[in-house]
């Protein structure tokens, strides 16, 4: 569905931004794109989305090239930014101008998002609150029924209650035939919502493996001391004792914690990585 | 070239939709603004608002009003927020520029005319009702009307190319190249049309010289643009006398035939190659 090949990107020759990634996403999962602020997370969105071109490399998105933007491939994909100005318009009057360009765009279902959000739908864009807005942005987005969606720093801007309902809607909205990326440094916010973790880290993928492999191969517990934990790879004092990432040798898969994973990959790169490439 | 009827439909309503209260008041201020220009020039200006001045008022502020309406038309595509529903959005560059091309280089020359013809028959009528001039409404003939009209396109083109090139300060970048153009353009008449005159009597002033019963031995140019017509001064010598004395008298001659055509040829492919070029940048947008 997604296929980049020895992709390159950077702005001036001397800073890549991304430097020679290969991806192959399939449809049907959740990926999360995770990766410390400035990684290339936004830039890789948009080289998939045809926002920008690549410099070396192809990229295949959906058998289109992204940055041709044909009218077929635009209306199977969906971006939603970080950073998005509304227009000066009635919910419903967003709706029909935009919602017309997308031949899938499932406006029963948008309604059902915007209730799920507790969002108002007779609400003017300019006059909701940034994380209303984003609201509706998320609705909309997953409304279109597009086949590739990618979702820029989601839960930025929305409060605790808010993000309670985005995992909840994106929970069950998943079709066989979509793909989603999401992208962002708030990890916490996709916990149990993703099937895929990817890692952008210095240019590169750093780390691409299933929620699954990960708890195959990797033990997130707690302890009050770190001498009950068999070689503990990272660990974090908690409220009662240590939250402790070691390597799992009770092939019991336990519950992924985000945050502890991505914090041990990025302090103990070698030792994290080398446990997936055998 | 990927073109929709549908989708160009959705994003014309779209355009209209989003910005019609801003194109409204725009509208209206265009109005005002002409009335009380108009209206300025018909109480204090000795002879009230003559032809020059409506002419004036209607071909600068089409330029002006161009320029600044033009410069916002692609704005979108280059601030970050918005470009990326703009880029991203399911319709092809084509049907997108077309939809920019519609309403900078159609519609709004057209509303603009409306008001300007709106706003001067107005003036002119409170004009004849409150003061003692009695101006009439300018008029035009079909080769003026043929030539303002691509002339306008080819600005109004230009601004398009601006809009898709400059990120920022489009307005003033559009403005200032306009500018140095048009004073390289008039710097360049004289020896263009100096060319195109080739010190030749021009065929088309015949009846011209009948009437003064004078030999014409040379010809002169010495202002107009060759797209509009040429200012030619004609040197004469009084038939049968042997004096050397030699009279001029100034002419305005049009183009005729070849290079009138050759004239229009380029008004009218200048905006067109202008227009491809900003379809190429469109298509190669980046955010």
């Amino acid at each position: 569905m997604i296929s980049l090949d020895h992709l390159s990107f950077y702005y001036r020759k001397d800073s890549p931004v991304l430097e020679n990634i290969h991806l192959s996403l399939q449809p049907g999962r959740i990926y999360g794109l995770l990766g410390r602020n400035g990684a290339g997370k936004s830039s890789l969105l948009h080289l998939i989305s045809g926002l920008l071109f690549p410099k070396t490399g192809k990229a295949r998105v959906l058998d289109f090239t992204p940055g041709k933007r044909q009218p077929a491939f635009l209306q199977q994909i969906f971006l939603l930014p970080e950073e998005f100005r509304v227009p000066d318009l009635t919910i419903p009057e967003f709706v029909k101008l935009n919602g017309a360009f997308y031949p899938d765009f499932d406006s029963q279902a948008f309604h059902q998002y915007l209730e799920a959000f507790e969002v108002t739908p007779k609400n003017r864009l300019s006059r909701l609150s940034f994380g209303q807005a984003k609201k509706v942005m998320i609705a909309f987005a997953l409304a279109t029924r597009v086949k590739v969606l990618l979702l820029d720093e989601p839960t930025n801007g929305l409060d605790i209650p808010s993000k309670r309902q985005f995992r909840k809607v994106i929970a069950g909205t998943l079709q066989d035939d979509q793909l989603m990326i999401m992208s962002t440094h708030q990890v916490k916010d996709l916990d149990n919502l993703i099937d895929n973790i990817l890692v952008v880290d210095e240019s590169r993928i750093l780390f691409n493996q299933s929620v699954d492999a990960i708890a195959d191969k990797l033990l997130f517990t707690h302890s009050f001391s770190l001498e009950e934990v068999q070689s503990p790879i990272y660990y974090e004092g908690a409220l009662k004792g240590y939250a402790v990432v070691a390597p799992n040798h009770s092939g019991v898969a336990s519950k992924i914690d985000m945050e502890m994973f991505f914090n041990a990959l990025m302090t103990e790169k070698q030792q994290v990585l080398s446990m997936f490439n055998h | 070239m990927n073109f929709s009827l549908y989708r160009f439909r959705k994003l014309f309503i779209k355009q209209w939709v989003e910005n019609r209260k801003l194109y409204i008041l725009a509208t209206l201020a265009i109005a005002l603004g002409m009335l009380v220009l108009m209206t300025g020039i018909a109480f204090s200006d000795d002879t009230g608002l003559q032809t020059g001045g409506q002419d004036g008022i209607l071909v600068i502020g089409l330029l002006l009003c161009g320029l600044a309406y033009g410069s916002t038309i692609l704005k979108r595509y280059h601030h970050k927020a918005e470009g990326i529903g703009a880029l991203m959005l399911p319709a092809s560059a084509t049907e997108k520029l077309a939809v920019a091309i519609t309403y900078l280089m159609l519609i709004f020359p057209l509303v603009y005319l409306g008001v300007w013809f709106l706003a001067t028959n107005t003036v002119l009528t409170i004009e004849r009702n409150f003061t003692r001039h009695a101006n009439h409404f300018t008029s035009y003939t079909f080769r003026e009307v043929l030539m303002t009209f691509f002339f306008v396109e080819l600005v109004l083109a230009f601004v398009l190319v601006c809009s898709a090139t400059f990120r920022r300060y489009v307005f003033p970048v559009a403005l200032s190249i306009a500018c140095a153009v048009m004073f390289l353009g008039v710097i360049s008449a004289e020896p263009m049309m100096k060319k195109l005159l080739n010190n030749r009597i021009p065929e088309n002033i015949a009846p011209y010289l009948e009437h003064f019963r004078q030999e014409p031995i040379g010809a002169r140019s010495y202002g107009g643009t060759p797209f509009k017509d040429m200012q030619v001064l004609i040197d004469f010598r009084i038939r049968d006398l042997t004096s050397p004395m030699v009279n001029s008298s100034s002419v305005s001659v049009q183009l005729n035939g070849g290079k009138y055509v050759l004239a229009m040829c380029i008004l009218f492919l200048l905006p067109v190659l202008l227009i491809c070029i900003a379809w190429l940048k469109l298509k190669e947008q980046e955010l």
